[in-house]
């Protein structure tokens, strides 16, 4: 997965390759780096009219006579790794693992074992003063480097082994912007390498853009199979009611017609009209010596309405009568219309009104 | 084969073609696959709730058919009742007054008018009679109890000497076309 985001970030491949290491020294004016012209100087005084190779800086001295850049050349020590835009010597990240250690006061040697063999460095405080390897041996690598020290008059007087490990593509391009000069590749393999690798990355991100693309297709496409199943599922349920459906129109439609008969004959619903209750209801309330002498009744909206006028022996039986009407069944309102004296008696017209009983 | 492209050509390239294709991709993905794929998905999900919402169960659909088969019959039996009361002939005022003057005869009536008619789905009976109070009360009772639907529109009592009561009385019935 790194890879692939380290691809589709456009970052280089950095490895480490297996390289000799040729320990020299550049002066310069006091506080100026080394300028690539005196370190090809410096290594053709070495070796002569050999092509320059890439070196790594050790450390500086400054001096009365300016400053003493430590470095060591590096020359190849096999092909360079065919997966990579960016070569680094391995001595250069044996110097940055033993760089890391803590360090003690005075002259000391740092080991580092690797698998290409043992890296042994001199140095003074946190100062590298050099590193030489890679030796196959331990034993070998400390004994050169106590030599080489003695030669110098130094005696190390401690000994700090460091420990390996597999550098991370992080640490490793780090490393390779701190040290552009010591990377192993050609110029124009470079080149070619970045080409291609520019090449694959590009082609890398379109494929990217597509599997978005198809992700997210495919995404809505999961859900779009989802709603789809939830939609057949609702229309089966649909179907398999179907018949019930239509056999509940067919019931709402019938019954409507059928109210719509009943609506039709709603006076035929109604019960016959009991105007022989009213009339003997009416009769019952008549008092002793009084009598009706006309009855007229005819349908009202809400039911009936009756006026008829009575013959009565005197006036106070007029209220009494109307009074005694109120009690029919089916009577809900009763009225003197008028009352006038008419021979020895009374007569008095009244109102009734009543729904069916 | 090798690719033989001008100088700076391939750079342009490497650097267009991921914005070329992720603006295509946009492009289709919005403005056709996506879009149709939203539209569809919305519309079956809307369609799917919709029917969640409006299918009834099945149980509850044979309950209320059973529900609507009980409805249907009680309307059935009280139309055909309803159609029982209704004069169903060619001429319904004939056939009212065919009912009732006799059954008033019969009660003592004595009838001196008769006029029938059928009018707006209508059977009407107009009479005028003489009889007693209780030949009046038991001929509107007949006419009560009759299993036609009948209405008594009018009616008036008044003296009429001998000991009698001079009736006038409008009936009407409900009528349908009969055969």
């Amino acid at each position: 997965m790194d890879q692939v985001l380290d691809l589709l970030g456009g970052l280089p491949r950095v490895a480490l390759s297996p390289s000799h290491l040729l320990n020299g020294e550049v002066t310069t004016p006091y506080g100026q780096d080394p300028s690539p012209e005196g370190v090809e100087a410096a290594w053709r005084d070495l070796a002569g009219d050999s092509v320059l190779p890439p070196w790594i800086l050790l450390g500086r001295r400054d001096t009365p006579n300016g400053t003493v850049w430590r470095l060591s050349w590096c020359p190849p020590r096999g092909p360079s790794p065919t997966l990579a835009e960016v070569a680094l010597p391995e001595g250069l990240w044996a110097l940055e693992r033993l760089t890391a250690e803590p360090d003690p006061e005075g002259w000391n040697l740092r080991i580092l074992a690797s698998p290409q063999g043992t890296w042994v460095g001199l140095w003074e405080g946190a100062r590298c003063e050099r590193l030489h390897g890679p030796y196959p041996s331990e034993p070998v690598g400390i004994a050169r480097v106590r030599a080489i020290a003695a030669k110098n008059g130094v005696v190390p007087t401690a000994q700090i082994r460091g420990i390996w490990k597999v550098p991370s593509p992080h640490d490793l391009r780090a490393l390779a912007g701190s040290y552009p000069e010591s990377d192993l590749l050609a110029t124009t393999e470079s080149v070619r390498r970045n080409g291609i690798r520019a090449d694959h990355t590009a082609v890398a991100r379109v494929l990217a853009i597509l599997a978005v693309f198809a992700t997210i297709t495919f995404g809505l496409g999961v859900l779009q199979a989802t709603a789809w199943s939830l939609r057949r599922s609702q229309d089966t349920r649909l179907e398999s009611v179907q018949p019930l459906l239509d056999r509940v129109a067919a019931l709402r439609k019938s019954r409507a017609a059928l109210r719509d008969s009943i609506w039709i004959r709603k006076e035929a619903m109604a019960p016959n009209s009991a105007v022989d209750r009213i009339l003997s209801g009416i009769a019952r309330k008549i008092p002793e010596g009084a009598g009706l002498q006309v009855l007229a009744l005819e349908r009202s909206d809400s039911g009936w309405r009756v006026r008829t006028e009575a013959s009565l022996s005197d006036w106070n039986q007029v209220q009494p009568l109307a009074q005694a009407l109120r009690s029919v069944p089916g009577v809900a309102r009763v009225a003197v219309a008028s009352q006038a004296r008419s021979g020895s008696g009374v007569s008095a017209v009244l109102e009734l009104e009543g729904r069916w009983p | 084969m090798a690719l033989s492209l001008p100088p700076g050509t391939r750079g342009i390239l490497r650097s267009l073609a991921p914005w070329v294709a992720a603006s295509l991709a946009l492009q289709t993905g919005l403005r056709v696959v996506w879009l149709d794929q939203t539209r569809s998905l919305r519309a079956n999900f809307v369609r799917a709730a919709d029917l969640r919402q409006i299918v009834p169960e099945p149980a509850a659909l044979r309950a209320r058919i059973a529900s609507l088969e009980n409805d249907s019959a009680s309307l059935v039996t009280r139309l055909a009742w309803a159609r029982g009361r209704t004069i169903e002939s060619s001429d319904p005022g004939a056939d009212l007054a065919a009912r009732l003057v006799p059954l008033l005869g019969r009660e003592g009536w004595n009838l001196q008018r008769v006029r029938a008619e059928s009018k707006a789905g209508w059977a009407t009976l107009d009479l005028g009679a003489q009889a007693d109070f209780g030949q009046i009360l038991s001929g509107l009772r007949r006419i009560r109890c009759q299993p036609t639907a009948i209405q008594v529109r009018r009616f008036s009592v008044r003296p009429s000497g001998h000991g009698l009561l001079g009736v006038e009385l409008q009936v009407a019935g409900p009528a349908g076309v009969g055969p």
